[in-house]
């Protein structure tokens, strides 16, 4: 399986049926498998074809790592059998949790930043890469809110990392909606990151929502003029693939390709 | 005080169980239209007729007490099924809607139609010494309301056929007679013949005048998926 290099695109059903006339081909597609394990029928046609031609990863939604339960074993068998039917090797998921107690919100909550909850991640994420039979990735998520905050973000993180062993999805957006919402230093927190152990990045669009007076990681726009600025920079202490990341709002295709053509030549230029 | 611990407290907080300190409420606040903003997204989406017909503060406070009551599935797309469950479990919260059962039925079904795999699915030509079944591509259904034609107040019995039409590629409805509806739930069990002979009993008909009638209605549902071929 190739290794994972260059920049890549969120394969969206908005503009799947575009992808082959277009004759577009990004380095690699991002898929969520929770949007493609069920999907109809006439898609699923386009959908293989773009993700048996071209180099494929896949970045989850439920997995709740950070759940009071661990992941069961049937959601991670329809996410293995997933990644097996469509050869998929790399796999990222969040460093937060979604459900408790069986119940589902859908949103990605934020985690106690504890020893504890660091030595329990630990645990699951052997138990995941066990069952998949591949390795995790874990991306750094956006938070307005620690349930408990034993250590900063980046502490978190690093702790993390080395207990584990888990690669990081560093997302860019987040890291700059983060510094902000959070009043620290977004370049401060790059240095202070452990980044040898990072897989891939992400960017994304965030919303500032005024009546709450937090940046919202919305994914719903393109990427802000900061957010590439953090890139340029995040990009001289690590060049890892880079990949954009669109959920909500989500354009034609042609819009989409103008910002990975820019993505494009910022990576290729650092 | 452990992390589960803590992570409860703060998903109680979210979903409205326990009111938020005076200091978090406003990350507490956000998180909560988060959370809110996808269930109602997806109810309001996948349910446009129940939306129309109920206010919008209305609906968030039922998806409220929805969200409290722990939704399941891991994909979200299912989530009107879970909706339906919820309504039926928790009908004190819809007075004067007898017909809700019915409507959360015929809108869903459509999701669920729509979102089955058809990709090896084959049409089958109608001969009538074969054995037929009802396709995975539809769905009948006996309801009280006319949900379908947004009748919600006269009470009666109203037969559905939904399915999904390939060639359009969306799901598409028809009223089918309680006639039709029995005839078809009796041809899943039984061959065509012995369905026939038993609906002429119970209708006192000629069974070969019957069959006459009930041919070309039979060819159209084969012509299109509705029925099937068995085995």
């Amino acid at each position: 399986m190739a290794r994972l290099k260059g920049c890549g695109l969120g394969l969206r059903r908005e503009f799947i049926h575009e992808v082959i006339p277009s004759s577009f081909k990004p380095d690699f597609w991002e898929v969520t498998p929770e949007n493609w394990i069920n999907m109809p029928y006439y898609h699923k046609e386009r959908f293989e074809q773009i993700v048996y031609e071209n180099k494929t990863i896949a970045h989850g939604l439920s997995l709740s790592i950070g759940s009071d339960k661990r992941p069961s074993k049937k959601f991670l068998k329809t996410i293995k059998e997933f990644l097996d039917r469509y050869k998929i090797e790399d796999y990222s998921e969040h460093i937060s949790f979604s459900n408790f107690n069986g119940s589902q919100t859908y949103e990605l909550l934020p985690l106690p930043s504890t020893m504890s909850m660091v030595e329990l991640l630990s645990n699951r994420v052997k138990y995941v890469e066990d069952f998949l039979g591949r390795s995790l990735i874990l991306e750094n998520a956006t938070y307005y809110y620690v349930p408990d905050a034993k250590m900063s973000e980046v502490e978190f993180i690093n702790e993390l990392i080395h207990k584990s062993g888990v690669r990081l999805l560093l997302d860019v957006n987040n890291v700059y909606v983060n510094s902000v919402n959070h009043n620290y230093d977004a370049r401060k927190f790059l240095s202070d990151l452990d980044t040898s152990s990072v897989a891939y990045m992400h960017l994304a669009g965030h919303f500032d929502d005024e009546d709450s007076g937090f940046l919202v990681d919305t994914h719903g726009m393109e990427v802000t003029k900061k957010v590439w600025d953090l890139y340029k920079y995040t990009l001289k202490k690590v060049k890892a693939p880079t990949m954009i990341e669109r959920d909500n709002n989500v354009p034609s295709l042609d819009v989409m390709i103008k910002e990975y053509d820019k993505l494009k030549r910022i990576y290729r230029g650092a | 005080m452990s992390d589960i611990k803590k992570q409860k407290i703060f998903v109680d907080k979210v979903i409205d169980n326990i009111p938020a300190d005076k200091n978090e409420q406003k990350p507490i606040e956000l998180y909560k239209e988060l959370v809110h903003h996808r269930f109602f997204e997806v109810i309001s989406n996948a349910n446009p007729i129940f939306y129309s017909l109920i206010k919008k503060k209305r609906l968030k406070k039922i998806i409220t007490k929805f969200i409290q009551s722990g939704a399941k599935t891991d994909f979200i797309w299912k989530l009107p099924s879970e909706f339906r469950t919820f309504v039926k479990k928790n009908k004190e919260l819809f007075p004067n809607m007898d017909y809700i059962d019915d409507l959360l039925w015929f809108e869903w079904i459509e999701i669920k139609l729509f979102m089955k795999d058809y990709s090896s699915f084959k049409r089958s030509k109608f001969d009538s010494s074969y054995l037929y079944d009802i396709s995975k591509s539809a769905k009948i259904k006996r309801l009280s309301y006319k949900v379908y034609e947004q009748e919600f107040k006269i009470k009666g019995e109203y037969c559905v056929l939904s399915y999904f039409d390939l060639k359009i590629k969306e799901v598409i409805y028809r009223e089918i007679s309680p006639f039709m509806y029995e005839f078809l739930k009796l041809i899943s069990k039984f061959s065509i013949k012995n369905a026939i002979l038993k609906i002429s009993r119970k209708y006192k008909l000629e069974p070969k005048e019957l069959k006459e009638i009930l041919i070309q209605p039979l060819k159209e549902l084969c012509t299109l998926g509705v029925l099937v071929r068995k085995g």
